[in-house]
């Protein structure tokens, strides 16, 4: 088998909160797993079990207390933000809310065309054509482009901020319960233009969700987590 | 009990006027559960808040809503925030929203205690510690000192749902219970409204089956602004009529997780004949020009708006 994609070993993580820093929590504990190329792990848990700390640990959003993390080999526990910053583009992360990812005063157009901006070199005319078949890949129309985001619905926006991440081609992508706060009908939508990337592409995905029907239906393999720890790793196809 | 007829609901925007309930009839008995259930922005809170009359300034309503007899859409306000505090409660949508991030919860919960009744500040502290054991907590009186931020979701839920039943209401509206809550929590939630609601009627709000389904007799669906199928819950689950109500099951991740194509239209520019007709498998032309009525086929206590099925 090829090396993994993601390799995370006896991860910790230690949170210190409250008045000089004495609530001490242990939110992720001794988390091991990996993740290989083009594969959609699923996380799930009950709220608190510390998944969105494990997505964030393995994007080093914020630093584990011990363990190791190593990203196609190459060990990324201490590097610093600057050597993260060429990384950045390769490992995206959609969280639960698609407000937060999305600044209310740019339009949906430079929304999208923002990323491009940040990682690429392309020409004005280059970005307009991927801005504008990025925004029908996700079943919209361009009438969108010259909104803003509290024009659309909740669904609409999540699709938004999944056509930022997406039209950079990323290798990875933390899901962080994306659909949570949306219904069924439009989770589907979301669900359904993932499945279709990945057809397309090789994107390797960590989804992280309380909803075991919805990992099922999305995920090769699934991981459990209760109170930091995980419990049992079992295949889709033996389950 | 509650007989709402030809309900109409729109607000006045600079886009145009937003029809977001048009033309509800529901009826609902004494003790009877419905469910109420259609995608986000199909008018499920509007028609409920329509129900209490808690709507904003550039609203236009009409039609009828009679509750006990009374018409209230008439009544004079102070009347009607008489039976909001006492008879009718709305539990509103998102906790975090709803309760007062500067209050304690048992304050919030005290104040809806005292609503309509003439209780001591001792009887009232009491009834709140009661009312949090009743909606599972452990330890009442800790609880009773937090502020709404230190509660996780699924508290401050049950602080919410300890609000709505503290004046022993007859209808209860619950606008989306279990929004968000994972598994343990939702199992909760809907165990104790079954449980506090035992006595009232009550309409859930949700966008979920499987809760409806657990807590209510009889189900409504909505798409853009009006319903298009009502019927028991176990029927419409195992046999849904309208092509909404089927795609709608399909979506949950229990049963394929299938996207409906397309998009809700506009509550402002409503598509002609059946609103669903434009992502709608089985539209013929008389679906393209002509709407439907809710009308009941073959079997009475149901009824269906859609030509073809
Ligand atoms: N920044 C933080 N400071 C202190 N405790 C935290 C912090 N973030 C999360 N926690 C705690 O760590 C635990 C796991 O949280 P989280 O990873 O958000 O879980 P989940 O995503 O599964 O809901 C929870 O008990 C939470 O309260
Ligand atoms: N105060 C308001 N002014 C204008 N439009 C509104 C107002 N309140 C709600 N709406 C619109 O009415 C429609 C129905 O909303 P709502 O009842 O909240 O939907 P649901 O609860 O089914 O998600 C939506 O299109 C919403 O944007
Ligand atoms: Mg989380
Ligand atoms: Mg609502």
């Amino acid at each position: 088998m090829s090396l993994p994609l993601i390799e995370v070993k006896n991860l910790t993580k230690v949170y210190h909160s409250g008045l000089f820093k004495r609530e001490v929590k242990v939110a992720v504990h001794d988390v091991s797993f990996t993740l290989h190329t083009g594969e959609t792990l699923g996380l799930i848990g009950e709220s608190g079990s510390g998944k969105t700390t494990i997505g964030r640990l393995v994007l080093r959003l914020i630093d584990p207390t011990s363990g190791r993390i190593s990203y196609k080999g190459r060990d990324i526990t201490h590097v610093s933000r600057k050597e993260m910053r060429p990384l950045r583009r390769d490992m995206q992360i959609i969280f639960q809310d698609p407000e937060s990812s999305l600044n209310p005063k740019m339009r949906i157009y430079q929304i999208i065309e923002e990323p491009l901006l940040l990682y690429t070199e392309l020409s004005p005319k280059e970005r307009d054509e991927k801005i504008r078949s990025m925004v029908s890949y996700i079943g919209l129309t361009e009438e969108y482009l010259g909104r803003y985001p509290y024009q659309l619905s909740g669904g609409q926006n999540q699709r938004i901020v999944l056509a930022r991440i997406l039209i950079l081609e990323p290798e990875f992508l933390v899901a962080d319960e994306p659909t949570a706060s949306l219904d069924v009908s439009v989770q589907a939508q979301i669900i359904e233009i993932l499945k279709r990337w990945k057809q397309e592409h090789t994107l390797s995905i960590l989804f992280i969700s309380h909803d075991e029907d919805l990992v099922k239906t999305l995920c090769d393999r699934v991981i459990q987590i209760h109170d930091g720890r995980i419990q049992d790793l079992q295949d889709r196809n033996t389950s | 009990m509650l007989q709402v007829s030809n309900l109409k609901t729109s607000f006045r925007t600079p886009e145009g006027i937003v029809k977001a309930v048009d033309s509800i009839d529901i009826s609902l008995r004494k003790r009877e559960k419905v469910g109420l259930i259609g995608e986000t922005g199909c008018g499920k809170t509007v028609f409920g808040m329509s129900v209490v009359r808690l709507l904003p300034h550039n609203t236009s309503i009409s039609g009828k809503v009679s509750y006990k007899g009374k018409d209230l859409m008439t009544v004079p306000e102070s009347h009607m925030q008489n039976i909001r505090g006492s008879e009718i409660s709305f539990i509103l949508q998102n906790p975090s929203v709803s309760l007062n991030p500067l209050m304690r919860v048992g304050g919030q919960i005290e104040e809806a205690v005292r609503k309509g009744k003439n209780l001591s500040a001792q009887e009232s502290r009491k009834e709140t510690l009661r009312l949090l054991k009743e909606v599972n907590f452990q330890d009442p009186e800790y609880i009773m000192n937090r502020y709404p931020h230190e509660l996780s979701g699924g508290m401050k839920q049950r602080v919410m749902i300890a609000i709505g039943i503290a004046s022993e209401p007859d209808l209860i509206i619950a606008d989306e219970p279990t929004k968000a809550l994972d598994k343990g929590n939702k199992k909760e939630i809907l165990s104790l409204l079954s449980d506090t609601a035992e006595r009232s009627s009550m309409i859930m709000i949700t966008h979920d089956l499987a809760a409806a389904s657990e807590l209510c007799d009889r189900i409504l669906v909505m798409y853009d602004g009006e319903i298009v199928e009502d019927g028991p819950c176990d029927e419409i689950l195992s046999d849904p009529l309208h092509p909404y109500t089927i795609a709608f099951i399909k979506a949950h991740p229990k049963n394929g997780c299938k996207a409906i194509p397309g998009s809700s239209p506009s509550l402002i520019d409503l598509p002609s004949g059946c609103r669903f007709h434009p992502r709608c498998p089985d539209a013929c032309a008389k679906c393209r020009t002509n709407h439907p009525d809710l009308s009941s086929g073959h079997s009475h206590h149901r009824k269906n708006r859609c030509h073809c099925h």
